[in-house]
């Protein structure tokens, strides 16, 4: 039953993509309230799924690299149809949910190896808690990191007064400007709290406080990338382009981080 | 036959034009003197500075001069101005061109809207008038939807294609909606005032003009309800404003990268957007390298312009195909009423077979209840609408492949229709008969 779902999941994920490309291409109304309820559709299918596995397998959703890119998966793709509800960035379908796809599909080729919990640790809540806030918070740099591409690109043509038929789509620097930092006020405090629990749990597991906190020094850095960006933008109206290279920097490294520590 | 007679901005000079233009009070006149005139059956005229054009539905091929008649007497042009001057057009030619005009693609920017709005006007006035029929009616009526689904389809008219519109366009790029937005005008010239103007139809709340002449800032601030400023204190308002408009007659740099970076620090980084419009610039070029300054001179904005232009004419290509779809499906439409009176007389004949048939074996058959009566007028009804199904069809596509008079021409041979639509009289046995039978109210001949 969960295969036939994540099926049918990726089904409605390859109509929404088609669909939101012909949207942005040709403007088609019809089009884009398609692709809203084909992505949408999916978002349910393979929520559906997730729940199905959990329940079969009686892992955590996010418990190895392919659990991990599964949820992440899933969450980009709720974060794109939050962030075009709100925002109406079509420009961003043509980057966000093919991502999603691509990190479901990964999600479901990958072998299911190195659980993160097995009975090691010494607390599955703490661990569910660390995972579920982390993996949220990567998602909404997912979004962040996407919207400060697309404010890079059209800061870009605006600068070099590049036009075209591409660059027309892109939202302006102010909407990317103003939907990235919000995708960044969501994600940092969740991604505190993921680092916090997990620097809690390596203390509880090595029983050595030392140790945990300096052996998460990627996931430190990449927090330290975004505290320092979102505390610039905050106080001293810091924004533009370095903002928009930086969100991008501060997320590679947090995605390298997560994928590093399941691997 | 469908004609139009037409003068315009590619084929003919503003005094000719003129000379042809009709006032709005003038419009109903001039279309019932067309309809007036013996072998046009519906007019409608089209008058924008850019164009007149007469589009009228003639009987015959001589149609086409009365409409020449008509513009020759009326004074508005001459036989040689006509014929050095003016364009004709027929049936789907005139029908493809309508279609042209109403998308923009006739006009002197390709694909402006504002033609549309003037084409709906004259369909209002020839319809005041009633002077389009059927005809005309749905074509014009076609030609106003179809140009609408063009401009959507095709995004012809999204493209900016002047200097000031294309700054508009910019500036959305830079701050989305440009409600609220504040703008700071250096110089109080012409191109300044069309770019403000631009910018507050699309929303820039708070204008402010400096000039080093206070009092022409102070009359162009007054026309934007905005602020005027002393030229001292002008680079003091790069604080706060969003978009700068800068057309002076200065003969050098009046806005430095140094000035600007300052501005943009107090800012704290809120985007700038420079528009110089000037010749000698006034911006310093190395401005547009500092972070979250946007400067557009007159050769970029140019150079937007002739992009958008380019956009527009792919557009137009697409129109086109459009267009030859919208043609197909009138002239089809056209044909069609071609065989509407010989599928009319068709059915007419034939129910008036049926019902004599039925009369000359009333007797025969002895008596009826009416329920009976009624079956068996059913029963010939059925037939007759079974034997029609397939010539109808024929017509039908016959029309379609606009074929439909060579169609017309053959079934009135085989079915003994008259030209004028009449049938031809019945033999000795069909002649009486009940005519609730007939279709279409019309009687056999007896």
């Amino acid at each position: 039953m969960g295969s036939i779902l994540f099926s049918l999941s990726l089904a409605a994920y390859t109509v929404g993509i088609v669909l939101t490309i012909l949207a942005t291409v040709n403007r088609s109304v019809a089009a884009k309230i398609g692709s809203t309820i084909a992505l949408s559709a999916a978002a349910a299918l393979q929520l559906a799924a997730i729940i199905l596995y959990v329940r079969a397998t009686g892992r955590l959703p996010m418990s190895n690299l392919a659990d991990f890119l599964m949820a992440l998966g899933w969450l980009v793709l709720v974060g794109y149809l939050v962030v075009n509800a709100r925002w109406k960035v079509p420009a961003l379908g043509m980057v966000l949910p093919p991502m999603a796809f691509f990190l479901s599909v990964l999600g479901i080729v990958l072998p299911q190896k190195h659980s993160m919990t097995e009975p090691v640790m010494a607390s599955k809540g703490i661990l569910l808690f660390h995972t579920s806030l982390s993996t949220l918070g990567m998602a909404a740099f997912f979004v962040a990191a996407a919207m400060s591409l697309v404010y890079v690109l059209q800061d870009r043509a605006l600068k070099r007064k590049q036009s075209g038929p591409w660059l027309r789509r892109l939202p302006s620097l102010h909407k990317a400007d103003k939907a990235g930092l919000e995708a960044l006020v969501w994600g940092f405090p969740l991604f505190t709290v993921g680092i916090v629990t997990g620097i809690g749990l390596l203390a509880m597991e090595h029983d050595n406080v030392k140790l945990a906190v300096t052996k998460p020094l990627f996931p430190i850095l990449a927090w330290t990338i975004f505290a320092v960006v979102l505390g610039a933008r905050l106080a001293r109206g810091f924004r533009g382009r370095k903002a928009a290279y930086l969100t991008i920097a501060g997320f590679v490294l947090g995605l390298l981080t997560v994928i590093g520590i399941n691997l | 036959m469908i004609t139009l007679i037409g003068v315009s901005h590619q084929s003919a000079p503003v005094s000719l034009r003129e000379k042809m233009a009709y006032q709005e009070k003038e419009l109903a006149a001039g279309l019932k003197e067309l309809t007036d005139r013996e072998k046009i059956t519906e007019a409608f005229i089209l008058s924008t500075c850019n164009r007149v054009e007469i589009l009228a539905r003639c009987e015959g091929d001589r149609g086409v001069d009365c409409v020449r008649a008509y513009l020759q007497e009326a004074g508005r042009i001459t036989s040689e101005e006509l014929d050095r001057y003016s364009y004709q057009y027929h049936d789907a030619d005139a029908v493809r061109h309508v279609f042209r005009v109403a998308s923009g693609l006739e006009s002197m920017v390709l694909g402006e809207p504002q033609i549309l709005g003037q084409l709906k006007v004259a369909y209002a006035a020839a319809r005041q008038a009633g002077t389009v029929g059927p005809v005309l009616d749905r074509l014009l009526r076609s030609a106003l939807s179809g140009a609408k689904k063009i401009r959507t389809e095709t995004g012809i008219s999204r493209h900016p294609v002047s200097i000031a519109s294309a700054a508009v366009e910019l500036a959305r790029k830079i701050f989305g909606a440009l409600d609220g937005q504040s703008a700071l005008l250096l110089g109080a010239g012409q191109m300044s005032e069309l770019v403000a103007t631009h910018l507050r139809s699309h929303g820039v709340e708070k204008i402010i003009v400096s000039s080093r002449t206070y009092t022409r800032a102070a009359d162009l601030a007054e026309k934007f309800e905005g602020t005027a400023s002393n030229w001292d204190g002008a680079t003091s308002w790069l604080e706060s404003v969003d978009i700068v408009v800068s057309g002076t007659a200065a003969p050098g740099i009046i806005l430095d990268r140094e000035t600007v970076r300052k501005a943009i620090r107090a800012r704290r980084n809120r985007p700038l957007f420079l528009i110089d419009i000037a010749v000698p610039r006034d911006v310093d070029p190395a401005v547009n390298q500092l972070d979250n300054v946007y400067l557009y001179d007159v050769d970029d904005l140019e150079g937007v312009v002739e992009e958008n232009l380019h956009e527009r004419r792919k557009s137009a290509e697409d129109a086109k195909r459009y267009i030859e779809d919208e043609v197909t499906d009138f002239q089809r439409w056209l044909e069609s009423l071609k065989v509407a009176p010989a599928l009319v007389h068709l059915r007419e004949k034939l129910h008036g077979v049926g019902a004599a048939e039925y009369s000359r074996f009333r007797s025969k058959l002895g008596p009826l209840t009416p329920e009976q009566e009624l079956q068996v007028h059913n029963l010939l009804r059925s037939v007759v609408q079974k034997i029609l199904h397939q010539p109808i069809r024929y017509l039908k596509d016959a029309a379609g492949r606009g074929e439909a008079v060579d169609a017309v021409a053959r079934y009135q041979e085989i079915f003994h229709i008259r030209s004028d639509g009449e049938a031809e009289a019945p033999n000795e046995n069909q002649k009486a008969g009940p005519t609730h039978l007939v279709e279409g109210g019309k009687e056999p001949e007896s």
